[in-house]
């Protein structure tokens, strides 16, 4: 997991200081992400369009991404959620911007865009981190149990427990810090 | 953005991800690929602009130092680049002709000419030259456009000589297109022989007898 983290921190800095295949790199890592969100706010066509977008514009503020705020995955879903929420606002101004039906059922608003591009986010994080962490935020989190409880039903230290999930936050907290320094153009 | 040290998250930071964590559906977890064809796009694009920079920069960079292309380079095309010449003519076709509308009329009166003959294989295959009168100084105008560089540690010279090819008279080394201004103390009527050689750089300024190309003015 450590020599992960290390490659992500090389590819990071060839990115930041401008090499074209790190760019081809990033692209591979976090493409699925990033039109993965986009796709699930707008049509097919528009959402590669915004896509590329967005890694045109990380590209072209890469000097700005400090590796030490945030991942480069958070720093690429913040852009995009500025990319897509200025794409829906701007067609809901004009009112002669086609509308489909599916739009229109989702209601998608600025907010509801902002928080599904942070959960798809953290949901790629999660699958991201070592197996026991996971699974413990997971039923921290989703099932609610206490720590003890888990340490009970699983039989792992009630400290390996505590310990698994505080570094299972941290790296989740990572993504959102960049997420939240991403620049908006 | 505030930093909070991971090891002690704030309150806010902790409620904002348990609710993140709590709100996860199915469909945030669902995956599509792109389209095949993004990415090409993508570098496509990164690559276009980073030739558009390096061209900004050659610009920017002032007419008087030489841009220096590697031939990787220049079989890209670079239309920033090419924007950027095209700015500077305009500058200058503008600056012409406000020159031209201020400036007396040139009188500019062709007074010889001569086709150079090439001697050796070596410098330009064919060369023009001109006697021109232009307000009242006389020039020398050398069409020599395809002339390759000197070999290493040599140059080409221009030279006027007489008639009786016994005074080499220098005007100064040459590599291509020239136009110099003939000394009055040179009468053209007798030193008629237009000569180009090749001079080592050996610190003689005497005429090498290595001629590559000559011609007589008429």
């Amino acid at each position: 997991m450590d020599s992960n983290h290390d490659a992500d921190a090389v590819l990071a800095e060839r990115f930041r200081s401008g090499d074209e295949r790190a760019l081809e790199e990033v692209y591979r890592e976090h493409s699925r992400l990033v039109y993965s969100f986009c796709r699930r706010a707008l049509d097919d066509h528009r959402a590669a369009d915004a896509t590329q977008d967005v890694f045109l514009a990380a590209w072209r503020s890469r000097e700005r991404y400090r590796p030490d705020l945030g991942s480069l995955a958070g720093w690429l879903m913040g852009i995009a959620r500025f990319k897509v929420v200025d794409i829906h606002r701007t067609e809901q101004r004009n009112p002669l911007a086609p509308v489909t039906a599916q739009d229109a059922e989702r209601g998608v608003v600025a907010e509801d865009l902002d928080l599904m591009a942070q959960r798809m986010l953290i949901a790629d994080a999660l699958m991201d981190l070592p197996e026991r962490s996971r699974e413990m935020v997971r039923l921290a989190y989703f099932d609610d149990q206490t720590h003890t409880q888990i340490a009970e039903r699983s039989g792992v230290p009630l400290g390996t427990v505590k310990s698994d999930i505080r570094r299972g936050l941290q790296r989740l907290r990572r993504h959102l810090e960049a997420f939240d320094d991403a620049p908006r153009s | 953005m505030t930093h909070h040290d991971p090891e002690h998250p704030s309150p806010e930071s902790d409620r904002r991800l348990s609710e993140l964590l709590g709100g996860l559906t199915d469909a945030d977890f669902e995956r599509v690929d792109p389209p095949a064809d993004l990415l090409p796009r993508i570098t496509a694009h990164a690559a276009a602009e980073r030739d558009a920079a390096s061209g900004a920069d050659a610009a920017a960079s002032g007419s008087s130092a030489p841009v220096v292309i590697s031939m990787d380079e220049r079989r890209r095309p670079r239309p920033f680049l090419f924007a950027a010449a095209a700015a500077v003519l305009l500058v200058v076709a503008a600056v012409g002709a406000i020159l031209a509308t201020r400036a007396p009329a040139r009188t500019e009166r062709q007074l010889a000419r001569a086709e150079l003959e090439q001697l050796e294989p070596l410098g330009s295959t064919r060369a023009t030259a001109r006697l021109v009168e232009e307000n009242g100084t006389t020039h020398l105008r050398i069409d020599a456009s395809d002339m390759a560089p000197a070999p290493a540690g040599s140059k080409y010279e221009l030279w006027l000589i007489d008639r009786g090819v016994t005074d080499p008279r220098s005007l100064g080394t040459i590599t291509g297109t020239e136009d110099v201004v003939v000394p009055s103390s040179i009468d053209p009527d007798e030193y008629a022989i237009v000569d180009i050689s090749l001079e080592p750089d050996d610190g003689d300024h005497a005429h090498s007898g290595h001629s590559l190309m000559r011609g007589t003015l008429a």
